[in-house]
C-alpha cells in the first residue's frame, strides 16, 4: 500500500480541507499539477535525450509521454470543472520549467529524484483518489495518473536496485540521501521566500510613499518627449560598450 | 575574432556566436528549454553555439548583452514617478525583479556563461536590433528602422548603416519614445482581442483578413500618427506604462465594446452552416482596423526613414517588422528600391546584431557584403544519431539513404493527402519553420487546411497556413513584387495569390486572398526545395503547404526525441527524421497517444521496501 503514511495523508486532506473548498480552487490546483507534469515531461525527455543505456533511455522518453499526457489530463479537467476557456490554463503550462535534473545530477541522483518524488507523487493521488471518491470523474482522474506514477515509482526502483547490485550500492544510499535533503532544504527555502517577499513589499510601499513624491514633483515638471528626437549617440568604442547605463 | 550576442531577461533569449564577423551558430534559448519565450539567460543555447564551433568560453573575446540595463532601468523609474500614485500596485514587482538580478547584469552574464566579467559590453536595444538588420543584408549601406514595444527609452529608430573602405557604422539619426510606441499600441489591442501579448500578434494579423476597418474614427482617439511618420499614444487609453500584466483601461473599453474573453470561440467562417457570431465580427474589425492604422503608421516611418537618409535600401528589424502584412504594403508602396528584414525580427534577433555589431563596428572586423544570410543556424543531427535515437524506440521505420527515393515516398504519401513532420539538417533562426523543421501536406487538397489545423495544429482555424513555393515558378502562382526576394525567402511578407491560383490552392490561401509565401531557392540546405521539385514533376504543382513542427503553444522542434513526440501526441500521418521514415500506421497498439506504460505491470511498492532494495 503506498498511501500507508497517515501524518501525510492527514496533511493532505488538510490542505484539501483547507484550500480546495470550491471547483474553481480545485481547477487552479489542477493547473499547478499540470504544469508540474510538463515540466517533468520536459526532464524526462531531455534525460532520454542525454541518456546512453538504450533500456533506460527508452523508459525516461515512455515516462516523459506519460507526464505530457498528465499535463493534459489535468488541464482538461480543470477547465471541465470551473468553466474557464481553455486559452486561460494554457498559460501556466506554457510557463512549465525545465530544471535540467539530469545534467545536474548525473544518472544515480537522477534516478533517486525519480524515484523519491513519483513516490510522493502516488501516495499524494492515493489519498486524492480516495477523498474523491464520491466524484467519479475527479477519482477516475486521479486513478489514472496514480497507475503511471506506481510504474514509474517501480522502473525507476527497478533501475536503482541494478545500480545497487552493480557494486553502486554506497553511491545509490548516498544519493537517495543527498535528494532528500536537497528537497527539505527546497522547503525551507519556499517558506524563507515567502517571508522575505512580504518583507520587501512592506519596505518598498515605504520607500514608495515616502521617498518617492520628491522625485515625482521634479519629474513631472520636464516637458514630456513626443514626436521624432535626437538620438544619443550610439556605441562606436569599445569603452562606450563597456558601459551598463 | 569570436564574439558571443546575448538577448535575455524580457522574452525570447537568444545566443549568437559571430567568428570573424560570421554568424555560424545562432539559437534562441526555448528550443533547448522546451519553454516558449523563454527569457532566462540563454545558457543551453550559447553552450550549444560554442560547442558547434568547437570552443570554449575561454576563448571568446568578447560577450555582449544587446541592451544597456542601467538605461532601462532609468525609464522604469521615471515611469514610476510620472504615474505615481497608480504604479504603486508594480512598484514593488518591478524593485524585487530589478534589485534581485537585473540591476547586476555583468556578473549575472559573467556568472552565467562563465566568462570574465571585462569581456561582457552592453548596446542599445535599437542598436542591437538595426545591427541585425544591417550587418544581416547585403547591403553596403541602407536606411535602417527599428520598430517595437520599448527597448531603453526607444520606441521606434531612424539610422544608416554604412560599410566601406574605412570600415562599418550605424548612424542614428532619429528615434520616437517610450510611451510612445507602435509596437506597445499593437500588444495593448492584442491583449483588448484576447490573445497573449508578445504571442497573439500574429493571430491578430490573420483575424484582421476576416473584419472591416470600420473603427478608424475610434482609433483616431487612441493613436495619432503624424504626417512625419511620428506616434503619438492616448495614454488614458493604454496602461502598459505603469502596469506589467494589463495593457488597456476602462476608457479602452468604453470607446470600443466589451474585450474578448481569451479562449472564447470566435465563430467567423459561415461555410459550416453556422451563422457569423456578431461579437466575433466586432472583433476581427477592431483587428482590421489595428492593422490598417499599424500599416500606415509603418509606411509613414519609412517614408521619414527615406527622408532623412537619402539611401535606396532599407534594412527592418524589431518586433513590428515580423508584421508580414505591412511589410508588403513596404515592398509594394514604400519608397525604397530593396527592403530586407532580420528573419528573426523580435529580441532575440538582438543577440544576432549585438555579435556582429561588436565585430564589425567596435573591432573593425571587415563585412564581406552582398552574400544572402542564411537562417539555418541552429543544431543539428547527423543521419546516424538520428537512426540511432530512431533505432531506441523500438519502432519498425524505413531508412531510406537515396534521397531521391526518399523523397518519391514522400510524394506518395502527400499526394494521398497525408500530412508529415519533415526534419532535416540544422534548426531554423527566427520563428519560421523554413524547412528544417516543418510539417508540409499538399497545398491543393480542399480538407487538409482544417486536418492540419485541427488534428496535428490545434490552433484557431481562422489562422492561415503559409505555402512554400520554388522561387523560380512563385509568380507562376503569386503576385510577387521585384523587390520581394529578400522577404519571401525567410516567410516574412504576404502577397496575393493570383486569382486563377486560388481555386487550386485553397490549404493555403487566406481568406481575404492572400498568401504569406517562402520562396525556396534550389541551393538551400534541407532538401525541401528538391522535395517539391519531385512533386512539381508528379502534380505540376510546385507548391507545398508548410507551418512549424509543433504543436499549439510549444516552441519548435530542436531535437530528433521533440519530434518524435510531436508526432506521437498529433495525427501526423508520417514523420521524416533525416533519412528516417516513420509511417503512423507502422506505431502499433504499443505506442501512440495512449499510455505507454501498460508494458510494465503497476505494482504497489512499500516504502520500505524501495528503500532498502534501491541500496
Amino acid at each position: 500500500m503506498i498511501a500507508e503514511d497517515s501524518f501525510g495523508e492527514a496533511f493532505t486532506l488538510l490542505a484539501v480541507r483547507l484550500r480546495w473548498r470550491s471547483d474553481r480552487a480545485l481547477g487552479d490546483y489542477l493547473r499547478g499539477f499540470s504544469a508540474t507534469e510538463a515540466g517533468s515531461a520536459l526532464d524526462m525527455l531531455k534525460a532520454a535525450e542525454l541518456e546512453t543505456d538504450p533500456k533506460l533511455r527508452t523508459q525516461f522518453f515512455r515516462h516523459a509521454l506519460d507526464e505530457a499526457r498528465h499535463a493534459e489530463l489535468f488541464r482538461r479537467a480543470a477547465s471541465d470543472l470551473d468553466g474557464a476557456p481553455s486559452g486561460r490554463d494554457d498559460t501556466l503550462v506554457i510557463r512549465a520549467t525545465r530544471q535540467n535534473l539530469f545534467a545536474r545530477y548525473g544518472l544515480v541522483r537522477f534516478l533517486a529524484f525519480v524515484f523519491l518524488s513519483e513516490r510522493s507523487a502516488a501516495r499524494t493521488f492515493e489519498v486524492l483518489r480516495r477523498r474523491y471518491a464520491d466524484r467519479p470523474e475527479i477519482e477516475a482522474l486521479f486513478a489514472t495518473v496514480l497507475k503511471d506514477e506506481r510504474f514509474h515509482v517501480a522502473y525507476s526502483q527497478a533501475a536503482l536496485a541494478t545500480l545497487a547490485r552493480s557494486g553502486r550500492a554506497a553511491e545509490v544510499r548516498m544519493a537517495l540521501w543527498s535528494i532528500r535533503i536537497e528537497s527539505a532544504w527546497a522547503a525551507y527555502k519556499r517558506v524563507g521566500r515567502v517571508a522575505s517577499d512580504a518583507l520587501a513589499r512592506v519596505l518598498s510601499a515605504l520607500l514608495y510613499f515616502i521617498v518617492l513624491p520628491v522625485f515625482v514633483l521634479l519629474e513631472r515638471a520636464r516637458p514630456a518627449e513626443t514626436g521624432w528626437q535626437t538620438p544619443r549617440q550610439l556605441a562606436s568604442s569599445l569603452d562606450e560598450a563597456r558601459r551598463e547605463g | 575574432m569570436k564574439i558571443l550576442g546575448i538577448s535575455a531577461l524580457f522574452h525570447d533569449a537568444a545566443a549568437a556566436l559571430a567568428i570573424d564577423g560570421e554568424i555560424v551558430a545562432a539559437a534562441q534559448e526555448e528550443r533547448f528549454s522546451r519553454i516558449k519565450h523563454d527569457a532566462r539567460m540563454p545558457v543551453e543555447a550559447a553552450r550549444f553555439c560554442l560547442a558547434h564551433a568547437g570552443i570554449t568560453i575561454d576563448d571568446v573575446d568578447a560577450v555582449v548583452f544587446y541592451e544597456k540595463p542601467l538605461r532601462k532601468f532609468e525609464r522604469i523609474l521615471v515611469t514610476h514617478l510620472r504615474e505615481f500614485p497608480r504604479s504603486a500596485p508594480q512598484f514593488a514587482r518591478t524593485l524585487g525583479s530589478w534589485l534581485g538580478e537585473r540591476l547586476f547584469s555583468r556578473s549575472e552574464i559573467s556568472k552565467a556563461f562563465d566568462c570574465d566579467p571585462k569581456k561582457v559590453l552592453f548596446l542599445d536595444h535599437h542598436l542591437s536590433h538595426a545591427a541585425s538588420a544591417f550587418y544581416c543584408s547585403p547591403f553596403s549601406r541602407a536606411a535602417i528602422v527599428t520598430v517595437d514595444g520599448v527597448g531603453e527609452w526607444a520606441t521606434t529608430t531612424i539610422a544608416r548603416g554604412v560599410s566601406d573602405e574605412t570600415g562599418s557604422r550605424i548612424e542614428a539619426i532619429a528615434e520616437l519614445r517610450f510611451p510612445h510606441s507602435i509596437g506597445l499600441f499593437y500588444s495593448a489591442l492584442t491583449a483588448y482581442l484576447g490573445f497573449e501579448v508578445n504571442e497573439g500578434e500574429y493571430k491578430v494579423m490573420g483575424l484582421a483578413a476576416y473584419g472591416t476597418p470600420r473603427f478608424e474614427s475610434e482609433f483616431e482617439k487612441l493613436v495619432t500618427i503624424g504626417s512625419d511618420g511620428s506616434v503619438h499614444a492616448s495614454l488614458e487609453y493604454f496602461s502598459y506604462q505603469r502596469h506589467l500584466d494589463e495593457s488597456f483601461t476602462p476608457a479602452l473599453v468604453a470607446l470600443l465594446g466589451p474585450a474578448r474573453v481569451p479562449g472564447s470561440i470566435l465563430q467567423l467562417d459561415a461555410s459550416d452552416g453556422q451563422a457569423v457570431d456578431t461579437e466575433a465580427q466586432r472583433f476581427a474589425d477592431v483587428a482590421a482596423t489595428l492593422q490598417k492604422v499599424t500599416e500606415r503608421a509603418m509606411l509613414a516611418i519609412v517614408q521619414r526613414a527615406k527622408e532623412l537618409t537619402g539611401e535606396s535600401a532599407l534594412c527592418l528589424a524589431g518586433g513590428v517588422a515580423l508584421n508580414s502584412v505591412a511589410n508588403g504594403r513596404i515592398v509594394n508602396e514604400g519608397p525604397f528600391a530593396e527592403v530586407f528584414v532580420q528573419p528573426a525580427a523580435g529580441d532575440a534577433g538582438g543577440a544576432v546584431g549585438a555579435a556582429l555589431h561588436a565585430s564589425h563596428a567596435l573591432h573593425g572586423v571587415p563585412r564581406r557584403i552582398g552574400r544572402a544570410f542564411s537562417p539555418f543556424l541552429g543544431r543539428g543531427h547527423t543521419e546516424d544519431e538520428v537512426a540511432a535515437f530512431v533505432a531506441t524506440t523500438g519502432l519498425v521505420h524505413q531508412r531510406i539513404v537515396d534521397r531521391s527515393a526518399l523523397d518519391a515516398a514522400i510524394v506518395d504519401r502527400l499526394e494521398r493527402g497525408e500530412v508529415g513532420g519533415f526534419f532535416r539538417g540544422r534548426f531554423e533562426w527566427g520563428p519560421r519553420a523554413l524547412g528544417a523543421r516543418s510539417i508540409l501536406a499538399d497545398a491543393r487538397g480542399h480538407g487538409v487546411r482544417d486536418r492540419v489545423n485541427r488534428k496535428v495544429k490545434f490552433r484557431e482555424p481562422f489562422r492561415p497556413f503559409a505555402p512554400v513555393v520554388l522561387a523560380s515558378e512563385a509568380s507562376r502562382l503569386f503576385e510577387m513584387p521585384d523587390r520581394a526576394d529578400h522577404l519571401s525567402r525567410y516567410m516574412l511578407t504576404v502577397v496575393p495569390v493570383r486569382p486563377d491560383a486560388r481555386g487550386l490552392l485553397p490549404a493555403i490561401t487566406h481568406v481575404d486572398g492572400t498568401a504569406r509565401v517562402q520562396t525556396i531557392d534550389d541551393d538551400e540546405p534541407t532538401g525541401l526545395a528538391r522535395l517539391i521539385r519531385a512533386f512539381f514533376e508528379r502534380t505540376g504543382t510546385p507548391v507545398l503547404l508548410n507551418t512549424s513542427m509543433n504543436l499549439k503553444d510549444e516552441p519548435l522542434v530542436g531535437s530528433p526525441a521533440e519530434a518524435f513526440a510531436v508526432f506521437l501526441r498529433s495525427d501526423l500521418d508520417f514523420l521524416v527524421l533525416e533519412d528516417c521514415l516513420i509511417d503512423r500506421a507502422a506505431l502499433g497498439r504499443a505506442v501512440g497517444r495512449r499510455s505507454l506504460s501498460h508494458d510494465v505491470s503497476p505494482r504497489g511498492v512499500d516504502a520500505a521496501d524501495c528503500d532498502r532494495s534501491a541500496a
